[in-house]
């Protein structure tokens, strides 16, 4: 084989042949039992990589958004399950509380002995993207990797190449599953240095009812990247509600892409409440292909000291009739950066699109950062666009009035921080896990070092 | 029980107050009217501890304690509570949660036990009744979308609920209609004990005539410069404060 480009990936010293060499032993593994589909897709996928290369800051999409951290460290797939992969102490008692059905990852692989399938409905089937790959005929065309725009840039093009496992759940048409099915993944802190590569497809057929609920936690801390694409089709009239909790170690690493695709008069809902990694970066995608269909992304993100947390969305108009509603909150504390942007795009014909967009963020530090853009991209000419940001602090007179009222000042700043959380917190349906991320959020804001008394200055000069 | 001594204070290295001397004896009502920006909000924004107000000079005592040094939430935990000019939005925040959170951080403060959910809502309804204020608010967002009205009557609600032993009402009655000034007016006198003190900031005479101060003072230019008998409000009414101005301009007061 030739090498593309140098070894070294541009802008990064990242040595690209240790990536190519994990490529040829893991084809070299599958060479014999690997079926023709999978083999043709790590190498559309590897080539893809060889075209992308890692992400660098001179990209537009990256320009806020260093993965150099990433780059420097020798993370590499994770090709097998790591030594004691399923220890039995390694479920946060929080996950191991979630009742009803759920699908367990522990470093990048599926952990049966965890998952819990009792109880779902007839006509919703679901199985370990590993089991999948096993199958000479996936039987999953056109889902899995539906579209080439799902692979825009070198980490998505990496989970092409290298995803091992995954959920893939398929709900048959017109079957409403009652409880939210919660797919866990926990990193155990053994497989340092690795990269999870996961997949997951769900695919609601049409008229179909679900919820999935993402959970990311380290069960210790270490430094580990996990990079995730879910894609996920609602066909015509299939309501989805998707949640994903991002709570990972602050030394790892979370690339996340969710893909979606609808179809006519079919709803999405999406929340991503986002806490954990040192760098988070989240694509948010969102074809509507029929007309009539309907988007709803949340989003809240949360940053202290040198976190990075970035959400890209794409809501594309494709057919008339479709509505979108992005709402995304922020808070930074520390030298945390936040970065939004939000994206949507109405192709020709997609009229009386109405697309709504709206981003706040709360900074609670000088050094606290945040970039947003909206970018809209219109080709029709009836449609309904609006998109707005603010980026402020914490509103002074409402924090003096609680104060005023008898409450203590920390007190009333976390009454405030949960009032601007709970603006995409409440939208939540699925109500134990809001009450879930209530409680984390809440944790979250006690975990806040006290204010320094910038704002209490003039009382303080007093005494 | 409140005794303010030569106060001096600034707001944005502005000094709004200039040697400003009052004292307030328990059960009194005091009035204190002025002409605009004299400085009334000031006064009761400083004694409420607001950060952004500077004190320069000058004494607080309130029931002995040295009101000053303290933070915002230990005066109103000691009893000092401020009914705001403007009241402000808090999107997101439930009214009856913040209302029983407040109680109940005065009430730990006072040594009592705290209230719970049902034992709040039937103290709060029995309030609601003395202003007519209605149940509805209680479930929404703090003064979110209320009318200019209804935010006034939930700042008298709130003084009902909390029974602070000073309250300083900053122009509780612009905004109110006739039959509200009146129904918060009755609720403001209902709430009058023997050991507790009433400064209510006023334009209009008329608010006088139904809660009837002891003494009304004028603050004019930071300082009080004036202080009379229920009367004086009548004279103002008719004479407005240029008067008082070439009064108090002409003789060289310290
Ligand atoms: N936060 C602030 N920043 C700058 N100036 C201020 C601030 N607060 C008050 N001032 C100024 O201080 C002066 C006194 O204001 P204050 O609100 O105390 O007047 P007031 O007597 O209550 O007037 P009104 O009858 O109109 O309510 C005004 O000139 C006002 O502009
Ligand atoms: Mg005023």
């Amino acid at each position: 084989m030739t090498p593309a480009i140098s070894a070294a990936i541009p802008g990064t010293s990242v040595d690209l042949n240790a990536w190519r060499a994990s490529f040829e032993e893991l084809q070299r593994r599958e060479s014999a039992a690997a079926p023709g589909w999978l083999a043709g897709l790590r190498r559309r996928g590897w080539s893809l990589f060889e075209e992308h290369g890692m992400p660098r800051p001179d990209q537009e999409e990256w320009r806020f958004t260093s993965v150099a951290a990433l780059a420097r460290l020798p993370f590499q797939p994770a090709l097998e399950p790591a030594e004691g992969q399923r220890p039995g102490d390694l479920l946060p008692p929080q996950a191991a509380a979630e009742t009803g059905p759920r699908l367990v990852f522990v470093d990048g692989f599926f952990a049966p002995g965890w998952s819990r399938l009792e109880g779902l409905p007839d006509g919703v089937r679901v199985r370990s993207l590993a089991e999948v790959m096993k199958l000479p005929e996936p039987g999953l065309e056109p889902h899995l990797f539906g579209c080439a725009e799902v692979v825009d840039h070198g980490l998505a093009a990496l989970n092409m190449a290298f995803f091992e496992d995954g959920a893939v759940v398929e709900v048959g048409a017109g079957v409403a599953v009652p409880e939210p099915i919660h797919v866990i993944h926990l990193a155990s802190g053994r497989a340092l240095q690795a990269t999870f590569h996961l997949h997951h497809l769900w695919i609601a057929g049409p008229g179909s009812r679900i919820k999935i609920v993402e959970h990311y936690e380290s069960a210790q801390a270490g430094a580990y990247v996990t990079n995730v694409m879910t894609e996920l089709a609602a066909g015509e009239g299939a309501i989805v509600e998707h949640g994903r909790w991002q709570a990972e170690g602050l030394e790892a690493v979370h690339v996340a892409s969710v893909q979606a695709r609808l179809g006519p008069r079919a709803r999405l809902v999406s929340h991503s409440i986002s806490a954990g990694a040192r760098l988070a970066r989240h694509d948010f995608r969102s074809r509507m292909e029929g007309e009539g269909g309907e988007t709803m992304f949340n989003g809240l993100y949360l940053g202290m000291g040198e976190q990075i947390v970035d959400h890209h969305t794409t809501i594309d108009h494709g057919a008339a009739r479709c509505g979108s509603h992005q709402q995304y909150h922020g808070i930074l504390d520390g030298r945390a950066r936040g970065v939004f942007n939000g994206k949507i795009m109405v192709r020709p014909g997609a009229q009386k699109t109405d697309a709504k967009q709206t981003n706040r963020n709360l900074l609670l530090s000088r050094d606290a950062m945040v970039h947003t853009k909206p970018q809209l991209e219109i080709f029709a000419d009836d449609v309904r666009c609006t998109h707005g940001a603010t980026v402020g602090q914490m509103d002074a007179d409402a924090l003096f009035f609680l104060r005023a009222r008898g409450m203590d000042e920390l007190g009333a700043r976390r009454l405030l921080m949960r009032a601007f959380a709970g603006g995409i917190l409440d939208r939540v349906s699925i109500e134990a896990w809001r009450e879930r991320l209530d409680r984390e959020v809440t944790a979250w804001f006690e975990s806040l070092e006290a204010p320094a008394a910038g704002s209490s200055a003039a009382a303080k000069e007093l005494s | 029980m409140l005794e303010i001594k030569n106060l001096s204070a600034a707001v944005e290295g502005k000094t709004i107050l200039q040697g400003l001397d009052l004292t307030v004896r328990p059960g009194e009502v005091h009035a204190i009217m002025g002409p605009n920006g004299s400085g009334k909000s000031t006064l009761a924004q400083v004694l409420a501890g607001r950060p952004e107000y500077q004190v320069l000079g000058g004494e607080v005592r309130f029931l002995g304690m040295d009101l000053l040094a303290l933070k915002p939430e230990e005066r109103a935990r000691a009893g000092v509570f401020l009914a705001f000019q403007y009241p402000v939005e808090i999107p997101g925040v439930n009214t009856a949660y913040f209302l029983k959170s407040a109680l109940n951080a005065i009430r730990k403060h006072r040594g009592q036990e705290p209230l719970d959910a049902m034992d709040f809502l039937a103290l709060a309804r029995d309030r609601m009744k003395l202003l007519e204020f209605d149940e509805k608010f209680l479930s929404r967002s703090v003064n979110e979308g209320f009318s200019g009205g209804e935010k006034k009557r939930h700042e008298v609600f709130q003084m009902a609920i909390l029974e602070p032993a000073l309250a300083i009402l900053d122009e509780t009655d612009s905004g109110l209609d006739i039959d509200a000034l009146r129904i918060v007016a009755a609720g403001v006198n209902r709430l009058r004990r023997p050991d507790a003190a009433q400064v209510v900031i006023t334009h209009y005479q008329r608010l006088l005539n139904y809660i009837v101060p002891d003494v009304v003072h004028v603050l004019l230019g930071g300082r009080i410069v004036k202080s009379g008998p229920p009367d004086l409000a009548l004279q103002l009414e008719e004479r407005g404060y240029d008067w008082l101005i070439e009064e108090t301009a002409a003789p060289a007061r310290s």
